[in-house]
């Protein structure tokens, strides 16, 4: 990329203006890595500061057997008898809160297989279930990809769907099942599943409706840097149209594909590098998303660390007990406690925010109080030289 | 991109130590290397990627299950101390690289940092990665993509016995 383009482009952020489709590719392209990472950085400072947020969340996957058949994915089983298949009763889901009430999450993220044999009726009291436990947890739960399933199934509109789960307890929509929106991108990795199209019409009425949604894309697999800056763009337009809404988009995660045990194992893995990239352009392009995350499981707590000076402002949480990277082979930890995810901010000189799942503040950590002691210390003489806890 | 880094330089402060280091004053570089401490992270990167691309050139050097004796332009970074934080690991390889011999072979273990900090770590002023065994190390679709990740540096494997790979941007 001649130096002029990111002349232009560096202008263009500094006086807040939108860059295009071409700008984007150009961003992806450039060999300057921390060039583009400290122009993400400013608009990532622009809007939050030093803030950077986490939460207590806990995840819950009820079943992993799914009717879908994404070449990526290492999580799903085709039919309950399948080895490694699993459909948790309620109480069993439910228990997974219950053990956790002595320091509870403030969120529960449900994501699951598109179970072909569930009932409705399922989905719905296994959300009241959450609230008659904690009645004032936020259950952030069923990507689009679901609700997309869910009103297939069971011969229901997307508003019908929506406005059940709403009144059964559901806060939020995660962002899971984006993938890469480009149909020939989409066509060849997950063509069973809902369409972009689709998926974003789920976030569309979610928005209408007042909840407010996540989105993802995952990347470093067979697309172009085109086809990701497409659906960059595509999310940017329906965060546009949700402007009048009253709610749209909060956050965009990029997730990290992960080959090991799955139909594209053949493939590397994206790397290092391309996670920071793609956090920065992310930033860079969606101006009108508020929160771009760093989801250190999909790319370690070494990368999203350094993510935070990448344009991200978010670690997502505690996370406690994701097992759909797990399965892909990533070799994150499945659980970060609180104050690890304090140090890693901390040490990337931010200022720790807890946040609940709608970003209000839930506690902002003072930036001296480093609680150092929760730490294992190998030779505290140096300061700084601690072992994983 | 010279004029962003020079932006960059010098709202870190580290315009006199980029300096000093490219007139060869290594003495009036440690003098200043406190800075290199506070400064933003970015910044301190950009210019020990700065000080790579000028005293040593674009290549990467790969070093699986090769022992080499540490010569005197050799600067093995190690971050075992430091190895919660990202942020610490990629300084300290920016650090070495500002501050320690000109053209040094700023190295990385690739086992100590992981897969993809290593890399990380070749924007940050490192040049090379060494793996003590085949096992774990970056493979070879990984390796041949580097160039185009890192903005067309070359890549060149070393394997016991002789250089066995390369790879040209």
């Amino acid at each position: 990329m001649p130096d002029s383009t990111l002349d232009v482009i560096t202008r263009k952020v500094h006086a807040g203006e939108r860059l295009s489709h071409d700008e984007g590719v150009a961003l992806f392209r450039h060999p300057d890595l921390l060039a583009v990472g400290q122009l993400a950085n400013l608009v990532r400072e622009r809007l939050h500061g030093d803030r950077t947020y986490f939460n207590r969340n806990l995840r819950v996957e009820v079943t992993n057997v799914c009717a879908g058949s994404c070449l990526f994915c290492s999580f799903s089983r085709r039919e309950d008898a399948d080895p490694g298949a699993f459909t948790l009763t309620l109480d069993e889901a439910w228990r997974q809160l219950e053990v956790r009430m002595s320091d509870p999450p403030s969120e529960v993220h449900v994501v699951n297989g598109l179970h072909p044999r569930l009932p409705f009726s399922y989905y719905e009291e296994l959300l009241r279930g959450f609230k008659r436990i904690k009645p004032d947890l936020h259950l952030k739960c069923f990507t689009a990809v679901e609700i997309h399933f869910f009103a297939r199934q069971f011969g229901m509109t997307y508003e019908q769907v929506l406005t059940r789960l709403r009144d059964a307890g559901l806060g939020s929509l995660p962002g899971g099942g984006a993938e890469i929106f480009h149909p020939d991108v989409r066509s060849r990795i997950s063509g069973d599943k809902a369409t972009a199209d689709e998926y974003l019409e789920v976030h569309r009425v979610a928005h209408r409706l007042g909840l407010f949604t996540n989105a993802t894309m995952l990347y470093g697999h067979i697309e172009t840097f085109e086809h990701r800056v497409d659906h960059l763009l595509r999310l940017r337009a329906l965060q546009d149209e949700s402007s009048s809404a009253p709610a749209s988009l909060q956050a965009f995660i990029p997730l990290a594909f992960h080959p090991a045990g799955d139909g594209m194992k053949h493939l590397p893995a994206p790397t290092g590098v391309d996670d920071l990239r793609t956090l920065a352009v992310s930033r860079l392009l969606l101006d009108n998303v508020s929160h771009i995350k760093a989801y250190w499981v999909s790319m370690t707590p070494k990368i999203a660390q350094v993510g935070l000076r990448f344009g991200a402002d978010d670690l997502d949480g505690t996370i406690v007990h994701e097992t759909i990277y797990g399965a892909a082979g990533s070799t994150s930890p499945s659980a970060l406690r609180e104050e690890q995810l304090v140090r890693l901010i901390r040490e990337a000189g931010r200022t720790p925010v807890e946040r609940d799942t709608l970003y209000n503040v839930v506690r902002q950590h003072p930036p001296e109080a480093l609680p150092e002691a929760a730490f294992p210390v190998r030779d505290r003489k140096a300061d700084k030289h601690l072992v994983p806890g | 991109v010279s004029a962003l880094v020079d932006r960059a330089l010098a709202e870190s402060g580290l315009l006199p130590i980029a300096e000093a280091r490219r007139r060869g004053e290594l003495a009036r570089v440690e003098d200043l290397a406190a800075v290199l401490e506070t400064a933003d992270i970015l910044a301190v990167g950009a210019l020990a990627d700065r000080v790579r691309a000028e005293e040593v050139g674009d290549l990467v050097g790969v070093l699986v299950g090769v022992e080499h004796e540490p010569g005197p332009d050799v600067v093995s970074v190690s971050v075992a101390d430091v190895s919660t934080s990202g942020l610490a690991m990629l300084r300290r390889v920016a650090v070495a690289r500002i501050t320690g011999p000109r053209a040094a072979r700023v190295r990385v273990d690739g086992a100590e940092v992981g897969p993809l900090m290593a890399e990380v770590a070749l924007g940050f002023g490192a040049s090379e990665i060494s793996w003590a065994t085949v096992e774990g190390s970056l493979d070879s679709k990984h390796l041949e993509s580097i160039p185009v990740r890192l903005g067309g540096r070359a890549v060149r494997v070393f394997h016991p016995g002789s250089e066995e790979h390369a790879t040209d941007a």
